[in-house]
């Protein structure tokens, strides 16, 4: 009986739902829909070390029987008259090949098997990316560690490298966007590695011996940090890692700490020419450390400011509201040595140009002014919080993630971290941060374009430093 | 910065090579993991279960792109994938009703002020533009203070000071038939001009001050964690895709069936400005310059000739009433296809696909493309000039799928560039040394219409255009003359079994395999057989095809070469500028004559070296050195100029 009377309620419940309003095709809106709660689980992490001192991380998956590996080497800046030489030796290591394995029947092993071992990074790290079929992993990881042990830097590859890096230097004024980009940071970072550019005199001043030397300096298993993720299990990857790498000496090195940034503010305003229809703008100033306290709040600061995306307010005002560009937002990077940069950006017609930067200008004073509204921090701490899941969605994203913490010298559980200071953030503190991390009066203002087309002269703004980016 | 956010233009050749970077071992887990299902309006639905983690990849992709256009409306379907984000009767609006008015009177005074610009015709536009930045450069402290970064209170006074001249400055005065002629007041037509855009920002501003939300659907994506949040726009599709956390399904169903539905295109004529500073991107960068020329020769009939951005002078001319009919027509649900894979239950999707989205009207099939493009018969060349170093591309017209030969060019590609081993990478890059770069073979710009082969370089200095583009050639005549090896095919095979597999391990990889096989190929599973197809592949198809495709009157070469407006330099250096360019100008008779009476090898040699020469002071002092040798051959005749 109990059971009829159920069924006749659901069925009255179901009449009555296909004839609401809702079936009907018309929707409710988003913010009255309820979201069932979801499990968020990480996948085990294996804490991984080898007899030689390499250490680092492992994450079974055997979803598809593909194997990722990235091998980081600590390095270092070489002298300023010798910048590029990092890049150099990367590319020359990973295509150079070895005494056992020479360029071309490198490549055409590797690329057979459709697998890939690339070398890559920045001046502070060098990256070995091992990617392949797990079916060929002993073969793709014997060649791999080959080329870092032993590779032979030939003379002939050496000279097809510093023949495209001149040219990377004869291109480097072709796209506006990249001009902008290294003008601003070679401002910003000025008498600190982190503002040298690769010169013609730098690039002819690399010889064999300093690339053999940079090898020599970095390449050591002590120093290594080791990620792996895919189809393989953890006893089986550490014998063939040791396997491979048996006999690989530990050597002791210190790396140097790259020097401290000054975070000197001081207004400037800075141009150079160029033959385009619109002035691209970047304009900032030193930022923060990864390991400063206030990090979150000022990533949720400059979130709401101008990098996240369309609901920021840059994008509003410059983008939505006066139609005046196209990319245009804020980011704060904070950095793990020293200090990071901030920095907002704009494109415009050169005929807006100044609307559109007094715009920008405004936003970033209302921002350590006034700060968010409470909604709008509210909305901030959701698309972080909310988006949590997505830290644990590709497992080689986490295992990178986790080598670059280490690298960095960093909590390896600040991305849980984070989160739960997102969770308990407070909007004084988003407030507190504009006031001590945004200096709208102290910026370094970056300008390329062509001042032909400018509705007022950049001179009605400040004293003009002219750039000649030709040199 | 480097990150493009919505309103990207996707380049067909990435997406396809993606989705051929996917191929085939796994054909039968992949094709058996999709379920296919359409609704009674049409509308398809290709869903994967993948529970690896709490996520789902949700996509609706519409049948239309930059291929659909027409002369007048180029750049409409792009124009209209970023107002698509601008809200629906119930989204991004606290009273949709009463924007109508505002919608309707910004209408009215949109299209007033393209016909008043076609009335004033471009030429004197300009002029008259000349003469706004002119008085603009005349506004005091206080006036731009008070005028601040408004566009109606600075129209406003612009006109008031035009209005207010005794006489106009320049040749404005002088030049009457560009005022007045056959009774028209053109300069009063142009003040007309300006009071009608600023009334536009004013009614805009009030609008939004008074009922819109900003973004209010790109926000809520955010707010509930959405990840790789974007829409991008091809030649041949327009797609919008978010990454969401997997319980909120339903936000993307409410969504999306909510703006293909009712979609509200406010704030149009602010956001068409938008478009046209992406477009003046595209002016400014030396990539999109060489293609747009290289394309819009290629092509005579297709309309893969035009850029996704469309020209500029369709942009000024799209008004908001064509955009809703255009959506109306093209972004039917019987002209859609979802695809949604990860922690999803399909049948969870189905009925709430069909709650959302099984209610909205299906319209008239839309007409395809049915231009087709002529043979080709005989070399098309073309220079573009841009500051930026010299770059070439090469392309040769093909057939697209469905015809077999296709699938050779799938080989060919794979043969050609893409990996260390690949022919062009060996020879002009690494052994040649010619670039600095590898050069790029791939199929564009579109992929869903007959289109072409195209190679992609940049010449390394002081090597030239000319050097590279005979050295591709040399690769190109061996594909015909010298059969694949069996490893180089082999390898191009396993390469396309690894990346299946490798497409496999994340939502957007199987996501993005699947839904451009539905879009490039009808059907997702016709995708599968193509890869089939590209495995059967023998050598002696690769040099059928070669044969019949790489001929010089099938083929098209853009150049870009490196022109450079030097900036005005101080007095003393544009001096000296000036006199070699009064020497050269007054020796040019007799410096041909000498270039003329050269071996043509050594004329070859000149030409080219002119050619690599970045600024103008080097090519000024080539003009010396060769004004130097035609003197020292006695084609000039020395004389003593003043001050000597």
């Amino acid at each position: 009986m109990k059971r009829r009377i159920l069924f006749a309620v659901l069925a009255m419940v179901l009449v009555a739902a296909l004839a609401s309003p809702l079936f009907a095709g018309k929707r409710k809106h988003p913010s009255k829909l309820k979201y069932p709660p979801i499990e968020i689980t990480s996948p085990e992490v294996i804490d991984i070390s080898l007899v030689n001192g390499m250490e680092g991380f492992l994450i079974e998956d055997h979803e598809i029987p593909v194997v990722d590996i990235v091998i980081l080497f600590p390095t270092y800046f070489p002298e300023e008259g010798k910048y590029g030489l990092n890049a150099m030796a990367q590319w020359v290591i990973r295509n150079g090949g070895s005494e056992s394995w020479p360029s071309d029947k490198l490549n055409e092993e590797l690329e057979f098997l459709a697998a890939s071992v690339e070398v890559y990074g920045g001046n502070l790290s060098t990256n070995v990316a091992i990617n392949c079929l797990s079916k060929d992993l002993d073969a793709v990881l014997a060649i791999a560690a080959d080329l870092i042990r032993n590779p032979v830097f030939p003379e002939d590859k050496i000279e097809k490298k510093r023949g495209d890096m001149l040219e990377e230097i004869r291109r480097k004024n072709d796209q506006p966007r990249a001009i902008a980009m290294r003008e601003f940071f070679k401002l910003v970072y000025e008498g600190h590695p982190y503002g040298w550019d690769t010169t013609v005199g730098s690039i002819e001043a690399i010889t064999r011996d300093d690339l053999t030397s940079f090898h020599a300096a970095w390449f050591h298993p002590n120093r290594a940090i080791i990620g792996i993720s895919g189809d393989v299990e953890k006893d089986e990857i550490i014998s063939k890692l040791e396997d491979v790498f048996a006999g690989w000496e530990q050597v002791e090195t210190t790396i140097p700490e790259v020097p401290v940034v000054e975070p000197v503010f001081a207004e400037n305003w800075n141009y150079a020419y160029k033959d385009i229809s619109q002035a691209y703008m970047m304009l900032g100033h030193l930022g923060i450390n990864s390991k400063n306290e206030d990090r979150c709040a000022v990533q949720v600061m400059n979130f709401i400011l101008g990098g996240g995306s369309f609901t920021s307010w840059i994008v509003i005002e410059v983008r939505e509201k006066k139609g005046l560009a196209y990319s245009t937002g804020s980011r704060y990077r904070p950095d793990a040595f020293t200090l990071g940069a901030f920095y907002a950006f704009a494109q415009t017609k050169g005929e807006e140009y100044s609307r559109a930067m007094q715009i920008v200008i405004e936003q970033i004073e209302r921002m350590r002014d006034v700060g968010p509204t409470e909604e709008e921090f509210r909305k901030a701490i959701d698309s972080y919080v909310n988006s949590q899941v997505f830290d644990y969605d590709s497992k080689s994203g986490m295992v990178r993630r986790l080598v670059r913490l280490k690298f960095q010298g960093r909590p390896l559980d600040t991305p849980e971290k984070d989160m739960e200071r997102y969770a308990t953030m407070t909007i004084e503190e988003v407030k507190e941060a504009a006031g001590k991390y945004l200096h709208p009066d102290k910026m370094t203002f970056f300008i390329v374009g062509d001042d032909k087309t400018f509705d007022k002269p950049l001179s009605e703004f400040g004293e003009v430093n002219v750039i000649d980016i030709e040199e | 910065m480097s990150l493009k956010r919505r309103g990207l233009t996707i380049p067909a050749a990435a997406v396809l090579a993606a989705l051929l970077l996917a191929a085939a071992v796994a054909a039968g887990t992949l094709e058996d993991k999709v379920n296919k299902f359409e609704l009674d309006n049409g509308m398809k639905f290709l869903v994967v279960e993948r529970h690896e983690a709490p996520v789902v990849f949700m996509a609706v992709v519409f049948n239309v792109g930059s291929a659909n256009e027409w002369p007048n409306v180029t750049g409409i379907s792009h124009l209209l994938e970023h107002m698509m984000f601008k809200g629906t009767e119930m989204m991004g609006t606290s009273n949709y009703k009463k924007e109508i008015p505002y919608i309707e009177k910004t209408d009215e005074l949109g299209e007033k002020t393209i016909d008043l610009r076609k009335m004033i015709d471009e030429w004197r536009f300009e002029k008259f533009e000349d003469l706004r930045k002119e008085v603009l450069a005349t506004f005091t402290d206080e006036e731009n203070e008070e005028v601040g970064t408004d566009k109606y209170l600075q129209n406003k006074l612009v006109v008031e000071k035009i209005r207010a001249m005794e006489s106009l400055p320049g040749d404005l005065e002088s030049q009457k038939h560009l005022l007045t002629d056959g009774g028209r007041d053109y300069l009063a037509l142009y003040l007309e001009y300006l009071e009608t855009w600023g009334e536009i920002v004013r009614l805009t501003d009030e609008q939004r001050e008074k009922f819109v939300v900003n973004n209010e659907l790109w926000e809520t994506y955010m707010n509930n964690g959405s990840r790789m949040l974007n829409a991008g726009t091809s030649n041949d599709f327009t797609v919008y895709f978010a990454y969401l956390p997997s319980n909120r399904i339903e936000l993307w169903m409410t969504m999306e069936s909510d703006r293909m539905d009712t979609p509200v295109f406010r704030e149009f004529w602010i956001e068409r400005d938008v478009v046209m500073e992406e477009r003046r991107l595209s002016d400014n960068d030396p990539d999109d310059v060489l293609d747009e020329a290289f394309n819009s020769v290629a092509f005579a009939a297709c309309p893969y000739k035009w850029p996704v951005l469309g020209w500029m002078s369709d942009l000024r001319t799209i008004d908001r009433r064509e955009l809703a009919d255009y959506h109306t027509k093209y972004y039917a649900p019987n002209n859609a296809t979802a695809c949604i894979v990860g922690n999803v239950d399909v049948e969870q999707v189905r009925k709430m696909a069909k709650k959302y989205f099984g209610k909205i009207k299906a319209q008239k099939a839309p007409n395809p493309v049915e231009t087709r493009e002529p043979e080709q018969r005989g070399e098309r060349r073309v220079v573009v000039e841009h500051d930026a170093n010299p770059a070439l591309k090469i392309g040769w017209h093909k057939p697209a799928y469905p015809n077999p030969d296709a699938v050779v060019f799938d080989v060919i590609k794979s043969v050609l560039s893409g990996g260390r081993t690949t022919r062009l990478y060996k020879s002009i890059y690494e052994d040649q040394q010619l670039t600095a770069r590898p050069p790029t073979a791939f199929t564009g710009p579109g992929d869903r219409y007959d289109n072409l082969m195209i190679i992609s370089a940049q010449p390394r200095h002081p090597h030239t255009l000319e050097e590279v583009e005979q050295a591709i050639y040399v690769e190109i005549e061996k594909l015909k003359t010298e059969p694949v090896e069996e490893r180089e095919l082999q390898r191009i095979k396993n390469k396309l079994d690894a990346d299946l597999v490798r497409s496999l391990g994340s939502n957007l990889g199987i996501g993005f395999t699947i839904m451009m096989g539905e879009i490039y190929m009808g059907d997702y599973r016709a995708l599968f057989r193509f890869i089939d197809r590209i495995k059967e592949v023998t050598a002696e198809d690769v040099m059928a095809v070669s044969e019949k495709y790489f001929t010089e009157q099938n083929r098209t070469v853009g150049w870009r070469v490196q022109v450079v407006e030097e900036k005005e330099e101080g007095e003393e250096e544009e001096g000296e500028g000036k006199n070699i360019e009064e020497e050269m100008e007054k020796h040019q008779a007799a410096m041909m004559q000498y270039i003329q009476s050269l071996a043509p090898e050594e004329q070859m040699q000149i030409a080219q070296k002119f050619q690599t020469l970045k600024s103008e002071k080097e090519q000024m002092e080539f003009g010396l050195e060769l004004i130097q040798r035609a003197k020292d051959a006695g084609f000039i005749k020395e004389e003593k100029t003043e001050g000597e």
